[in-house]
């Protein structure tokens, strides 16, 4: 999504590797995201640090609510995340490429997973900000399962002035369907392109 | 030396046009695909609010009233009779785990092999203390799929001459999806090399070995010729490019793949590199429509 770069990774559903984790009536989600040191302005001392942990946390949490867990029961599924190049909405990123690596990896979903990012630039709402865009304004990030029609994330990073925050977050929300159309559009020439191969003997 | 960057592989688009009117219909997750009610869910949808919905991307199926959605990759789903190749995890009092490409490891119990010495002979406790002995972790073992456990645990089976330990080969993991459905699992190609195309996607490449002493618990550590060895490595990499390119796998496509690959004078390194997959791999195709 414009300069943010993101590489996901998706294991499994697989053996629980660590004992006393496992559960039996559903799966288990891990999710451990790094940054490259030079992904950002300033050189990062260590790929993970509070932050990614923090929302690595995060993204764990956002697809509990769209991966059908009691598929899976006894198992685990690994997300594994590398933020390449950080130009703001990096949770954004992360969950949008996760989704696409869950459907390619073939795990049942209840929905697509996708998300984006909204500002307030004075009195102009803008929509996918970049880092400079979010300095002198708010930067709220949401994910929806758009044929659902719920919100599973919701956050700001800074303050949103309460009379402009239904503004920011119609926009936010209307920059996810504009996703989930682009990821749609892309998973079914995909699909359209490996099912000829593979039906062909 | 020669550098190349690892870019992302072009689509290869209209290698194939499919045949036929029966183009099966396509769906992602979350999408509605019947609004009907009558239909029975099976795997890949779900219920609600009335209306049958999508959970995987991938082609739907409908067998009377019965809809399901098979994704184009998934983990191996097995199936009862099915001939896998696996890997021991672990070694448990009087089982064996195996890593099958599964959900969940699979089980093959000590009662369920062939024991050394005496065809039908129960196993005792020395046997039991022995088990290291015969597999230890990290063994390749071909097996079959005895039965399906309630969870979804496999349990194994190898109680038959085909079955048992594998020696000195090489393994290679593709997905599930892309091996053919075939009665018979290990062949001898022509190319001489004997290859085992587990369902689980799990494919192992030997030498062809005579068969009476084609499964037993001992490893052979005899050397391999040279030109086994390239020919086995050709293999390998013959089979690695039909899968990134997700041509079904199967012995005719693997030996018209290698003879291809032969025919057109590549070094089996060279069958690494991205230009020379899609192109051996057009030709293969190419070779199979005809």
């Amino acid at each position: 999504m414009g300069n943010t770069k993101v590489l996901a990774a998706v294991y499994g559903p697989r053996e629980v590797r660590s004992m006393g984790k496992q559960q039996f009536d559903e799966c288990i989600i891990q999710c451990q995201m790094s940054r490259i040191a030079a992904s950002q302005g300033e050189r990062l001392k260590r790929p993970t640090d509070q932050r990614t942990r923090a929302m690595s946390q995060h993204i764990a949490g956002v697809f509990h609510a769209a991966i059908r867990k009691s598929k899976y029961p006894g198992s685990q599924i690994d997300i594994y995340l590398q933020v390449l190049q950080a130009d703001g909405g990096v949770m954004s990123a992360c969950i949008n490429a996760s989704t696409l690596a869950l459907i390619h990896a073939g795990v049942e979903v209840v929905d697509y997973v996708v998300s984006c990012t909204a500002s307030m630039n004075k009195q102009t709402p803008i929509l996918d900000v970049t880092n400079q865009e979010t300095n002198t304004g708010c930067e709220l990030t949401t994910a929806i399962l758009p044929n659902k029609g719920s919100i599973v994330y919701l956050d700001t990073a800074h303050t949103v002035h309460r009379d402009q925050f239904e503004e920011v977050m119609d926009l936010a929300m209307a920059g996810c369907q504009q996703v989930y159309e682009a990821m749609h559009r892309e998973v079914e020439s995909y699909l359209e392109d490996k099912h000829a191969i593979m039906s062909h003997r | 030396m020669e550098i190349q960057l690892a870019c992302e592989l072009p689509r290869v688009q209209n290698m194939v046009h499919v045949q036929g009117s029966a183009k099966p219909r396509l769906v992602t997750p979350g999408e509605v695909i019947y609004q009907d009610t009558s239909f029975m869910r099976g795997h890949g949808t779900y219920m609600e609010e009335g209306v049958q919905v999508a959970s995987v991307a991938g082609y739907v199926t409908r067998v009377n009233r019965l809809i399901t959605v098979t994704p184009l990759r998934q983990v191996y789903q097995g199936a009862v009779g099915d001939t896998i190749v696996g890997r021991i995890t672990q070694v448990q009092t009087n089982r064996w785990k195996v890593d099958v490409n599964s959900r969940l490891d699979a089980e093959l119990r000590l009662s369920n092999i062939q024991l050394p010495g005496g065809e039908q002979r129960r196993s005792n406790l020395e046997d039991e203390r022995g088990m290291r002995g015969l597999l230890r972790e990290g063994d390749l073992v071909c097996v079959e799929v005895q039965k399906i456990s309630d969870d979804g645990l496999l349990r194994l089976a190898a109680r038959s001459i085909k079955y048992g330990k594998l020696s000195q080969g090489t393994l290679l993991a593709v997905s599930p999806s892309l091996i053919v459905q075939d009665k018979q699992r290990m062949h001898d190609l022509p190319c001489g090399a004997r290859v085992v195309f587990g369902a689980n996607g799990y494919v192992y490449i030997t030498p062809t070995v005579p068969q009476e002493q084609a499964s037993t618990y001992t490893v052979n550590f005899e050397e391999v010729p040279v030109d086994i060895r390239k020919t086995i490595g050709r293999l390998r990499n013959c089979i690695k490019l039909l899968a990134i390119h997700s041509i079904m796998i199967s012995p005719t496509s693997v030996t018209s793949a290698f003879d291809m690959s032969v025919e057109q004078e590549y070094e089996i390194k060279d069958l690494l590199k991205p230009d020379v997959m899609q192109d051996v791999a057009m030709a293969t195709v190419q070779m199979l429509n005809e």
